[in-house]
């Protein structure tokens, strides 16, 4: 590659630089030091090996949605693995790609060895763990049901740890530098690094059950808003501004010339961290959210289409006068695909926060597709032009083959494309089925499952896409392997620069222009700045959610649910139903007719967490109370092809056979009470009583009607909780006098 | 659709406008704030990636970059 010498030559550059190495510089000493490149390798590994089982699990679960019978184990159901892969996508590949290409890119924009060795180990091997344990809570049904903050508490607090490690190996490091400015990319790692703890803090406030057990500390529509807040952010600060930041340091290494303009990277930088934190509503376009946050939530994420296309400009306008090496550059390659990415998923993004358009898209396939452009062709693909790049630098060698490199290129390519067109077919098909009304002004497709038997194809393609993609990926991994074994970790890399001088209080700097970089030479004042500036639109958000009483109007028929409810509850959660099925009715004349009474904000005042769900593979639950049988669940539950022909739902005969686990049943009931809800003051004493009361009912219920099936099931078995649940499921609302517009 | 219950809670109808001012406050700010910046400082600035040598150290003693 053409800017090789970049890599080991340092000394050879200061060689030929007008200053002698070890000599005075004016007045300063040159500094030798070594950047630490074994971290940046681990990493790497963990990165590719993580990201290609995360997406091999999703290529599974893709297929698990045209061959539900793939579903056989409970560990493997679609409800449980799809946390898996899309938390291996996200914390896993993409996370430890951003530590990879952080600790690469700091070392170097610093001038500095990263702080602490140590911390590097203990930073890299505490997430690996965090990664293991996800890998082995989330197939068991341990999940807190908050979307991409699925982990439960004791790991949330391991996360918790690790973060704050990271944050001081990173912030030493910069307080090592030895070069005064702080480079832009170092300020999207900060924004990143600030606001990913406030994140995870606030969403993952919960109270503990038991040891792998916790309920939120939000109900309902505030839940929701903190959640989707969260949801929204991590795209934004854990997938976007870190890549940001890496493409901002590696596209002009790559590219071997200055970013195309400095000033609009500033720009870029401001509005963006302060334009996305406002964002997270339009995730709740027509739901239960009052509905000044939801216009908040449209405005903004309108306007951040300014910044985001400013950074994509940037981003290819600095390859300007390179096009000829974009051609036979893989390296290049994969970044402008990325970038192009980049600004297809941020265009696309605001589109879908316009309500008509929002209207259809919400909880169909199209959904999934836009956040594919993002996560295959923005995070991805800038992770492998980053590795092509990096790779045979650390090892001092080239890469081991440009044509396999371009093979993965096209392969990847089509991948995406496969995947991306299918879902846009499905998403929008299924939308307009779902809202069709025919000439009798009648739902033409009355029954869900036409909708979804008409996009089960595109399941197929899709499924193909992922698999070429993952190829592609494999590839990649064989090529980076045989360049490792040609070359040598140069673990210590040698460099020298001068110290960095610092002013003494009230001393004045030596030049007047160096007054105006006073914010991005002060790390701890650019921490504080960042930091108000993203807290500024939580609080506005949030404010009024927590503290106008209004803004929930009470529904007095509205009540706690009994306690066998409640373990349906936990089984829904821990089933991940949700990741299937919406509880959140909207307030369309073809969801009205279809599932019922648009959902009220009063509804959920005790959902701890809520479960609305933000997907419709299968049909919204949020009335599903009363509307069939008992026995007819039990039917569907256990085998839903034999009740609905072509369904694509996993089968639960498990819960027919699992017995109803009782221990948190009484401590449940009491951490339901610390977060507000009313159970009696003792109540939990009696809870078991009430629930084996209402176990006997509804199996005697059940029993009765499928006698002539032989079926009997016995009251303690888990499937009769979950009915419970399910025939509980907005019908509160029934009884109710005053039941308000909203 | 919500505006029944909220019309009268003019608290919460300033919210959007509060936050509307305070980003445009904000972007004129940044942008004059990008603006002053001289030519030399943003070449010098946008090279840190591409090594160039020690011009960004307190003084810009070798800034052919
Ligand atoms: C892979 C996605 C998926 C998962 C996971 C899933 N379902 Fe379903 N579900 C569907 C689909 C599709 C349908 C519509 C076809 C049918 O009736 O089976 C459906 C239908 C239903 C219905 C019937 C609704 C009606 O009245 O027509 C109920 C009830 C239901 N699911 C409950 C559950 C519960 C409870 C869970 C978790 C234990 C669950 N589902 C998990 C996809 C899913």
């Amino acid at each position: 590659m053409e800017n090789q010498e970049n890599v080991i030559s340092k000394s050879e550059v200061l060689k030929d630089s007008p200053i002698p190495p070890g000599m005075h510089f004016g007045e300063l000493k040159l500094e030798k030091f070594y950047y630490d490149n074994k971290i940046v390798r681990d990493f790497g590994i963990a990165s590719v090996v993580w990201g290609i089982i995360s997406l091999l699990v999703g290529v599974f679960i893709a297929c698990e949605l045209y061959w539900p019978a793939l579903n056989f184990a409970p560990f493997l159901t679609f409800g449980r693995l799809r946390a898996l892969h899309t938390n291996g996508a996200i914390f896993a590949f993409v996370g430890n790609m951003m530590f990879m290409g952080v600790y690469y890119s700091i070392q170097r924009l610093c001038k500095a060895r990263i702080f602490n060795d140590t911390l590097s180990k203990v930073h890299f091997w505490g997430w690996q763990l965090i990664i293991l344990s996800a890998v082995i809570t989330l197939p068991m049904g341990i999940t807190t049901s908050k979307e991409y903050a699925e982990l439960e508490w004791p790991i949330d607090i391991l996360i918790t740890i690790v973060w704050v490690i990271f944050a001081i190996n990173f912030f030493g490091t910069i307080a090592r530098r030895r070069i005064k400015h702080l480079y832009v990319a170092i300020w999207f790692y900060i924004a990143t690094i600030i606001t990913v703890a406030v994140l995870h803090i606030v969403n993952s406030a919960e109270i503990p059950v038991s040891f792998i057990k916790s309920y939120s500390l939000y109900a309902g529509v505030q839940d929701a808003l903190v959640q989707w807040w969260y949801g929204h952010n991590a795209v934004a600060f854990f997938l976007t501004t870190p890549y940001l930041g890496l493409m901002y340091y590696f596209l002009p290494k790559a590219a071997n010339r200055p970013v195309y303009s400095y000033r609009l990277s500033i720009i870029h930088f401001w509005s963006l961290i302060f334009l996305y934190i406002w964002a997270g509503p339009h995730h709740l376009l027509y739901t239960a959210l009052p509905d000044w946050a939801q216009s908040l939530g449209v405005a903004f994420s309108i306007m951040l289409i300014a910044p985001s296309w400013g950074g994509m400009i940037n981003g290819l306008l600095t390859l300007r006068g390179a096009w000829d090496d974009v051609r036979t550059n893989p390296v290049l390659k994969f970044m402008v695909v990325a970038i192009t990415c980049y600004g297809m998923a941020t265009l696309e993004g605001p589109m879908h926060a316009l309500k008509f358009v929002n209207a259809l898209s919400h909880y169909t396939d199209w959904i999934p597709a836009h956040v594919h452009v993002g996560t295959l062709g923005w995070n991805g693909f800038l992770s492998f032009g980053i590795l092509y790049w990096m790779v045979p630098r650390i090892f001092g060698t080239t890469l081991y083959s440009k044509k396999m490199a371009n093979s993965h290129f096209w392969i990847g390519t089509v991948g995406m494309v496969f995947w991306i067109v299918s879902m846009y077919i499905s998403g929008i098909t299924q939308g307009l089925m779902l809202q069709d009304f025919n000439a009798d002004a009648q739902l033409t497709y009355k029954n869900f499952l036409e909708t979804t038997i008409q996009v089960k194809p595109m399941y197929l393609l899709r499924a193909i896409g992922g698999l070429l993609y993952v190829t592609g990926m494999c590839i990649m991994a064989y090529n980076l392997y045989k360049t490792i074994r040609q070359g040598k970790l140069i673990a210590n890399e040698p460099d020298e620069a001068p110290a960095l001088i610092r002013l003494n209080p009230g001393e004045k700097n030596l030049s007047g222009y160096e007054k105006h970089r006073i914010i991005e030479r002060k790390p701890a004042l650019f921490f504080f700045v960042t930091m108000v500036v993203i807290l500024i639109g939580g609080f506005v958000e949030f404010l009024p959610v927590f503290t106008i009483k209004s803004n929930i109007p009470t529904i007095s028929s509205i009540k706690p649910y009994t306690p066998l409810e409640l373990e349906g509850r936990n089984i829904y959660i821990r089933e991940g139903c949700y990741v299937c099925h919406s509880q959140m009715i909207r307030p369309f004349r073809s969801e009205v007719e279809r599932y019922g009474e648009y959902s009220k904000a009063g509804e959920f005042i005790y959902d701890h967490p809520f479960l609305w769900g933000s997907k419709r593979i299968g049909p919204d639950l949020a009335r599903e109370g009363g509307k069939r049988p008992s026995s007819w669940h039990y039917d569907h539950m256990s085998d839903p092809r034999r009740v609905s022909p072509g369904s694509i739902m996993p089968s639960y005969a498990f819960l027919t056979k699992n017995d109803l686990d009782e221990t948190d049943t009484k401590a449940s009931i009491t951490v339901m009470r610390k977060l507000g809800v009313p159970y009696p003051y003792g109540y939990e004493d009696r809870a078991l009583d009430d629930m084996h009361a209402q176990a006997d009912t509804i199996s005697a219920m059940i029993n009765k009607d499928l006698m002539k099936e032989n079926v009997h099931v016995a009251p303690q078995k888990e499937i009769v909780a979950l009915v419970a649940y399910l025939q509980r499921l907005g019908t509160d609302i029934k009884a109710a006098t005053d039941v308000p517009k909203h | 659709m919500f505006k029944d219950f909220i019309s009268d809670d003019i608290a919460v109808q300033i919210y959007p406008i509060i936050s509307l001012v305070v980003f445009v406050l904000f972007f004129v700010a940044l942008s004059l704030r990008a603006v002053m910046y001289s030519k030399k400082e943003l070449q010098e600035m946008s090279s840190i990636p591409l090594d160039p040598q020690y011009t960004q150290i307190n003084e810009p003693v070798n800034s052919q970059k």
